[in-house]
């Protein structure tokens, strides 16, 4: 386990070595529909010959992003029994983007948005992977690198990687997600938060509403909004003050649910955007929310990450964005601003 | 002897669908790039080459005893692979053909002969510009993925500790601890691949 720097690792980034690297360039990359078919080719040969020592694994395949212009698609899959039929309920199979790997399921051949994941049943996402999912009520993504298995109805355990919930409203059901971890449990109170869990640590990121975080020996510690709490491998549990915004939840925003805008005023949009990225909505004088109400928007933002979606719906109003300000979406009038 | 490639092979016979998703996510990107640049860049060519290696790999698990690493062993294997391939006239016929339509395609022509004779840019700088290109990548490809991946996000994406941090997951001390790690093994790749360079980087 790395514990200690390494002083050589402050060798300055402009070295030989990194000036030959640059030099050389990114490597080339295999196009993702290729990596997908071939690995859909070779796995079909592996599972032929490997013995699966008891493991009658699944259903691996890729789905077609619905955010199509920045999905990569996959569409391969690979049939094998799934779960017993009658096997309880855990959540609901959204979307993917990315290698993401379901198994097993309850008995069909191909994972739908829509899919029942049953007790017993995994999703496990490549390192370019994301899928989301609704448990109990909950919303929730998976990003890069993460195993999820869905053990009992409301009840999910986190091996690796990281998860994101909101549960769209602070009065979503107490205790209606329990995510746990070989470093604790992490019990939803009706917010918005992120568990990632490697090797070293557990870390848990509240951006809204609170969390309780349950170790062994009956220790809870609750987490609330703008906080955040990080349990070693050792044991060490650290509180941190974490920004709702920013790098931390980056990833969340890599793949979101689709937002339909058309028939919806400027003021649903923004509220969404606001949510998505942690930030806070600011109307500047002598835009008021009445103004953001009025307009009715046309069209789909599909396809965009939050940001594209922002700067094309923003272009089509008579309203300008700042973000110059960390934490805050400010929205104001045109007209001000060019007379300024 | 290499435990640890030893171990994921023990694992994938035993038919652990993750240990195989993991296997292929990490190899295929490398054996391609190591194909590709025996196959003039067709991506086509080597994607046949380079699936029809991995399966008959994966057939073959059983007999990887581990002397060599893991990915020099699937080199091998896909070496034989392209040299099977080519062997057949047919294939052999379509790899000239390629070559041959690359060379009369007007705008290959013109962007070669656009190159002016003499001076930084003539033809011999711009191979050598090439060449070493694909050195540093296939010494990329020769050292343990999270090395390669924590090289990249440090000079080709210049990212800081803690960008590091945050795209792999881990923390900035590991990080530190990686790139350190990573350099050496670059350095030591290196110094195999690319001897004409003396060590002076």
């Amino acid at each position: 386990m790395d514990t200690q720097p390494d002083p050589r690792a402050d060798e300055p980034p402009t070295d030989d070595l990194a000036r030959l690297i640059r030099r050389a360039g990114r490597r080339p990359q295999p196009d993702p529909e290729m990596h997908a078919a071939v690995r859909a080719a070779v796995e079909r040969e592996w599972s032929a010959h490997a013995s699966h020592g008891g493991r009658r694994g699944a259903m691996v395949l890729g789905v077609a992003a619905a955010l199509a212009a920045l999905a990569i698609g996959l569409s391969w899959y690979s049939l094998h029994p799934g779960a017993p039929a009658g096997s309880a309920e855990v959540g609901t199979f959204v979307a993917a983007r990315g290698p993401v790997h379901v198994a097993p399921t309850d008995g069909h051949e191909m994972v739908v948005a829509g899919s029942r994941l049953n007790a017993g049943s995994s999703i496990e996402t490549g390192p370019a992977g994301y899928a989301l999912l609704t448990v109990a009520s909950v919303a929730a993504r998976l990003g890069p690198g993460s195993l999820l298995k869905l053990n009992r109805p409301g009840h999910v355990e986190l091996v690796r990687g990281r998860i994101y919930a909101d549960s769209g409203s602070p009065s979503a059901p107490p205790d209606a997600l329990v995510i746990d971890t070989a470093f604790g449990q992490v019990t939803h109170l009706g917010t918005q938060f992120q568990v990632r869990v490697d090797p070293e640590a557990m870390s848990v990121s509240v951006r809204d509403g609170k969390v309780l975080v349950s170790q062994g020996g009956g220790r809870s510690i609750t987490i609330d909004r703008g906080q955040g709490l990080r349990v070693s491998s050792d044991g060490e549990v650290s509180r941190l003050n974490v920004a709702p915004y920013g790098a931390n939840w980056a990833w969340v925003s890599e793949f979101s649910p689709n937002f339909p805008i058309d028939g919806r005023p400027l003021s649903a949009f923004l509220s969404w955007y606001a949510r998505e990225t942690g930030l806070t909505l600011v109307l500047r004088r002598p835009v008021t929310q009445a103004d953001l109400d009025r307009p009715t928007l046309s069209g789909s933002i599909t396809g965009l990450s939050p940001a594209q979606a922002l700067a094309a719906v923003m272009a089509t109003t008579q309203f300008e964005y700042d973000m110059t300000v960390p934490g805050e979406l400010r929205i104001e009038s045109r007209a001000t601003r060019g007379a300024n | 002897m290499h435990e640890e490639d030893r171990q994921l092979v023990r694992t994938l016979i035993r038919g652990d669908a993750a240990a195989f998703r993991n296997f292929f996510d990490d190899y295929f990107p490398r054996l391609f790039r190591f194909i590709l640049r025996r196959v003039n860049g067709d991506e086509e060519s080597a994607r046949d080459v380079v699936q029809s290696a991995l399966i008959r790999a994966v057939r073959k698990l059983d007999t990887y005893r581990g002397e060599a690493s893991l990915f020099t062993w699937l080199c091998q294997v896909t070496r034989n692979e392209l040299a099977d391939q080519v062997a057949k006239s047919v294939r052999q016929e379509t790899y000239m053909r390629r070559l041959v339509d690359l060379e009369d395609d007007p705008q290959a022509r013109g962007i070669l002969e656009s190159i002016p004779a003499g001076g930084e840019a003539e033809p011999e700088s711009v191979r050598q510009r090439e060449d070493l290109a694909a050195l540093v990548h296939a010494a990329l490809d020769y050292l343990p993925s999270k090395y390669a991946r924590v090289l990249e996000l440090k000079y080709m994406e210049d990212l800081s500790v803690e960008g590091i941090a945050e795209a792999m997951g881990v923390t900035a001390i590991a990080v530190q601890s990686l790139l350190a790690r990573a350099r050496v093994a670059f350095r030591d790749v290196g110094e195999t691949l690319l001897p004409s360079l003396g060590g002076n980087w």
